[in-house]
């Protein structure tokens, strides 16, 4: 009886044809995965990409968020393209409707868009894949605007004070506006402001002269500050306040507004002069903080 | 029956021992396929093998990018003072190859008022070109304590590493990203030497924009 102990030739041919066919579907799966990684390296950029466009966008001021579009160009020559889209929204407190403590929340809506080109997997077409990050930029709780002024060293006509002589009467003399002293600081010292929400302002306020000359300067010689909210006069009544020369150079003042009204704009502006008609006095520093916090209730 | 067997036990082609035996065009077709199998066989695997390391080269790249931009991330947002070299003078963009500052000696225990436990960090491209160098370390991303001298390496030289801080002032007109002043945006950029396969690239870069808590990144002069 004959045995067969081997393979035969045609056996051998076949395990040939089949070994050919699955080493071909190896190599096509594993060139897939090269299409693959470098899809989703494309999509790593696209995310770092939107997030570094998320958080460029919540580094700035609430008032200064905007639309914008622009793209990322990378060293292989591709682009990764973005859009930041900004939508002023509003809420609405949950109690207290129809109640004068019933507030509404402003905030804006940031959605930062990025997309790019994907590389053709087999039998697809290329296409675009968007990636979109959101974020909700509330409405600042703090706001804070300030006017700074200084009249360099040797002083210039500009900042030149005018003299007014002390009166007799300095409750009616120098009431505001009568009085001609009354003047703006070099250059005009007026702060607007507008705010969604209701607020409790702190205005604070440094104005520092220097004379000509220091000797001889009379202790009746003295700085009159006013502040005006919406051009009248506020906080230390129609005549300001004022401040001796000669022991203060330096008049600082603090006011506060409470709640000032929302969407509306509001002016806050000071004023001052000079009071004393002996030696010449020019201006060196002006300094006018605003502080803005919700208001307290 | 009796010469049957004769005839087998003779030689020739169709005798027993000339049944046990290949033809000559079978062994060509066997040496010319058995080499192809063992060629395609060794071409696979070494094939393989290169997609392996590719990719874990590739995860290695990815990793130690993300590790530097975290890095980054957490020292600067903490920092107190910038060194007057690396600053930005806020009238232009600019771009800086290196960046040093006085940050916290502990990220996660932030004492801006507390000078004390505060440490000047600078972050730098090692040996960048023309330089000696002790091997492996050219090109490498580097991070220093600068009081003390300590450096670790936060991207293998072998990879090329190559770092941008860019700062975009707000400019009216200008088509630019305009920047807060306690802002700036980081670009790290990796080189792989290895032979590129089926269009990927040899380069990975990121990039991530990194805000200061205490600082300006601007200094006027």
């Amino acid at each position: 009886m004959r045995t067969r102990t081997g393979l035969t030739y045609v056996e051998l041919l076949v395990t040939v044809v089949i070994t050919v066919i699955i080493s071909g579907i190896i190599v096509v799966s594993l060139s897939g995965g090269f299409q693959m990684l470098k899809n989703k390296e494309l999509d790593s950029r696209a995310m770092s990409v939107a997030q570094t466009q998320m958080e460029r966008t919540l580094a700035r001021g609430y008032d200064y968020v905007r639309n914008e579009t622009g793209e990322q160009s990378w060293i292989d020559g591709l682009k990764t393209f973005w859009n930041i889209s900004v939508s002023p929204e509003e809420t609405r407190m949950l109690q207290g409707k129809n109640t004068p403590d019933f507030r509404k929340i402003p905030y804006k809506n940031i959605t930062v868009t990025a997309w790019y080109d994907r590389v053709a997997m087999e039998g697809q077409s290329p296409g675009q894949r968007a990636l979109r990050l959101t974020a909700m930029y509330p409405y600042p709780e703090v706001h804070l605007s300030r006017q700074s002024y200084h009249c360099p060293y040797p002083p210039s006509a500009a900042c030149k004070v005018a003299n007014y002589p002390a009166s007799d009467d300095p409750m009616t003399e120098y009431q505001y506006p009568r009085h001609p002293g009354w003047q703006h600081v070099v250059p005009r010292s007026k702060i607007e402001v507008e705010y969604a929400v209701e607020k409790d302002i702190q205005v604070y306020y440094c104005v520092s002269v220097y004379p000509e000359a220091l000797e001889g300067i009379p202790p009746t010689d003295a700085i009159h500050t006013l502040l005006l909210f919406d051009e009248v006069p506020y906080g230390l009544t129609e005549y300001g306040g004022w401040a001796p020369i000669q022991s203060q150079p330096i008049n600082c003042q603090k006011i506060t507004i409470p709640n000032v009204k929302p969407e509306q704009k509001h002016t806050i502006e000071l004023r001052w002069f000079r009071h004393g008609e002996k030696n010449t006095f020019y201006l060196r520093d002006l300094d006018m903080t605003v502080f803005a916090t919700e208001a307290s209730r | 029956m009796i010469d049957e067997k004769k005839r087998l036990s003779q030689p020739g082609p169709r005798s027993k021992k000339a049944a046990k035996a290949f033809s000559l065009i079978e062994m060509l077709i066997a040496l010319i396929l058995l080499p192809s199998v063992a060629m395609a066989i060794y071409w696979m695997t070494m094939h393989t093998a290169h997609q392996v390391s590719l990719y874990m080269e590739r995860f290695n790249m990815h990793t130690q990018i993300s590790n530097t931009l975290q890095d980054i991330s957490l020292r600067c947002t903490s920092a107190v003072e910038i060194d007057n070299e690396t600053s930005f003078s806020g009238y232009e963009p600019e771009e800086l190859h290196n960046f040093k500052f006085r940050g916290q000696g502990n990220i996660f225990n932030i004492t801006p008022e507390e000078n004390s436990d505060d440490i000047w960090y600078e972050y730098y491209i090692k040996c960048p070109s023309g330089q000696r160098c002790p091997d492996g370390l050219r090109g490498a991303l580097m991070i220093r304590n600068v009081d003390t001298g300590t450096e670790r390496v936060l991207i293998e030289g072998k990879y090329q590493a190559d770092v941008v801080f860019r700062f975009t002032p707000a400019v009216d007109g200008s088509s630019e990203e305009p920047m807060s002043p306690n802002f700036f945006k980081v670009h790290v950029t990796t080189h792989s030497k290895r032979k590129n396969l089926f269009g990927v690239s040899s380069t990975v870069e990121k990039i991530q924009g990194v805000r200061f808590w205490f600082i300006d990144v601007v200094k006027r002069r």
